[in-house]
């Protein structure tokens, strides 16, 4: 048995994610048990028993939902602990890539979380009105979500089960340096392309929400995401870390970073998550769940902290790095 | 209007209501009449939304109160339904007027505002000279008004009342039957479950819907 799975902090985690799936199970049993049965417009003593097993549901549904955000911070806290356990590894980013399942077990993670908070919102509105209208579509809603979270335990296996701590592995600098002269950003960007699209497509999320034109939103927001990550990691990083050459998502949860990664992170994905979800139900429900604000502050935080790092770091220098 | 279509109440094997078609128009005054365990508080408890049916319709004013989710189901009750416990279920260590705020503290911005109700309400319920004591030293009937005021704070249009005089004595039976009678000239639906011969003596015009068994005997 790997090393790995006995180290308490991964017990821990597996146990919780274990038990968590145990429940995920019951709720996608009767999901589709309430799916098969419900008419809600039928008075019947089945359908009153239903509108009852509904309520206990939706509060394990909700459960789930509030447990698996503590859980995907726990996780990252756990991978950064292994570090001291894995041979090369300097942080999260060596564990994460001690074997091909990690970054898609974090990948999936995310958007299971994305999935469970456009649930929470549907379920809001659902309950907002007298007769639950959204009712099937936030049931069939968790099978989807139900289907990941059955890959997602299987992938943490299958990461926990295959991290070799005899197998040294790469550190950051090497997992995200520039390898040979080749360029890691995407489409063949430079760093000041790199920015400029980020400020770009920063200004088109909230201009495009602030306009209810919904599809721009919703293309600019995911691309502003996927561009995010590189600049965070490849050029404010940098300016976190004070080190032009240390490049990594993870190191910014550490305590010499002040866990500000913790705050970046989660309020650009959470950000992110509230303005796709907002555009995704003004489009497709015509419902306005009034997050757009929220979810403009939060984007626009991201932006200034990030940049706030650069700009104190170039007054206390007179340099960019 | 509150109507009651083919509604049925089953506590596991037991059934407490059965096949149960009412009728109960604006502005009537109903006695629910039947010995205990013949389902009458059930039925209140329906009627007020506290407890959902097992199969039937409850219809009042046309919304279908029993398939309401929770928060439009307090909100109606909140707007629609005063409702007086058979043990007033105030909170004793409170002055009247506490109790009767304690309701609008969700919803009623203003404290002057809610105080004035609360003091209109005690007023209708002839114990607004009892504002300020501790609940606890009330005695049962100035207890039983203070749990009306309560009721009647938010003008509800139907007033549901279980086993109104059940810790009464005669003469505070009596000025309860008054009470009824000036809330229906403020034109409420009242329904009230007793088996007290009492209710014989009201003077105003009423229905009397029989329970006996879980059964209606109108």
């Amino acid at each position: 048995m790997s090393e790995i799975l006995l180290n308490s902090k991964v017990i821990v985690y597996l146990l919780s994610e274990g038990i968590l799936y145990t429940l995920s199970l019951i709720g996608f049993l009767v999901a589709i048990y309430l799916l098969k049965k419900w008419d809600f417009s039928s008075f019947s003593e089945l359908q009153f028993r239903l509108e009852e097993i509904a309520y206990l549901i939706v509060t394990l549904i909700t459960f789930i939902f509030l447990a698996k955000v503590g859980l995907i911070f726990y996780f990252i806290f756990t991978i950064d602990a292994l570090s001291l356990q894995v041979p090369g590894a300097m942080c999260a980013a060596g564990v994460i890539s001690a074997n091909s399942y990690g970054l898609t077990l974090l990948a999936i993670k995310l958007f299971i979380i994305f999935g469970l908070l456009l649930w929470i919102f549907i379920n809001y509105l659902d309950l907002e009105a007298k007769n639950y209208p959204y009712f099937k579509l936030k049931m069939a809603l968790f099978l989807v979500v139900f289907l990941f979270l059955t890959i997602e335990l299987t992938l943490d296996f299958l990461y926990f089960l295959n991290i070799d701590t005899n197998r040294p592995v790469s550190c950051c600098s090497t997992l995200y340096g520039q390898l040979e002269g080749a360029n890691p950003l995407p489409f063949g960007l430079d760093i000041k392309t790199l920015l400029i699209l980020f400020y770009s497509l920063y200004f088109v999320t909230i201009f495009s929400l602030f306009f209810r034109q919904y599809i721009i939103n919703l293309i600019a927001t995911a691309l502003f995401l996927y561009i995010s990550y590189y600049s965070v990691v490849y050029f404010f990083g940098t300016y976190i870390y004070e080190l032009p050459t240390h490049k990594c998502p993870f190191c910014m949860f550490a305590k010499e970073y002040y866990y500000i990664g913790y705050l970046l992170w989660g309020t650009l994905f959470l950000g992110a998550f509230l303005m796709l979800i907002n555009s995704l139900i003004a489009l497709f429900l015509k419902k306005d769940i009034k997050l757009s604000s929220f979810a403009q502050l939060l984007i626009t935080l991201f932006v200034i902290i990030s940049t706030l790092y650069v700009a104190i770091y170039y007054f206390k220098n007179g340099v960019f790095l | 209007m509150i109507k009651i279509k083919n509604l049925y109440k089953k506590f596991k094997d037991f059934e407490a209501l059965k096949s149960i078609n009412l009728e109960i128009n604006d502005n009537e005054v109903v006695i629910l009449k039947g010995v205990s365990g013949s389902g009458k508080s059930t039925l209140l408890s329906l009627i007020a939304g506290f407890d959902k049916p097992t199969s039937g319709v409850i219809l009042i004013d046309n919304e279908p109160i029993s398939k309401l989710p929770d928060l439009h189901l307090s909100r109606f009750r909140f707007k629609n339904i005063g409702f007086v416990f058979q043990n007033f279920n105030l909170i004793k260590n409170l002055t009247p007027l506490d109790n009767i705020l304690a309701p609008l503290i969700p919803y009623e911005k203003s404290l002057q505002k809610a105080q004035k109700k609360a003091l209109n309400a005690l007023k209708v319920a002839n114990i607004e000279h009892k504002a300020k004591e501790i609940v606890a030293n009330l005695s049962g009937g100035e207890q039983q008004r203070v749990a009306i005021a309560r009721a009647i704070i938010n003008s509800p249009k139907y007033l549901l009342f279980d086993e109104p005089t059940a810790n009464l004595d005669k003469n505070n039976s009596l000025l309860f039957l008054d009470l009824v009678k000036k809330l229906k000239n403020l034109n409420k639906t009242i329904i009230i479950a007793t088996h007290d011969p009492i209710f014989d003596k009201l003077e105003v015009e009423f229905k009397t819907i029989k329970l006996e068994d879980g059964r209606v005997y109108e």
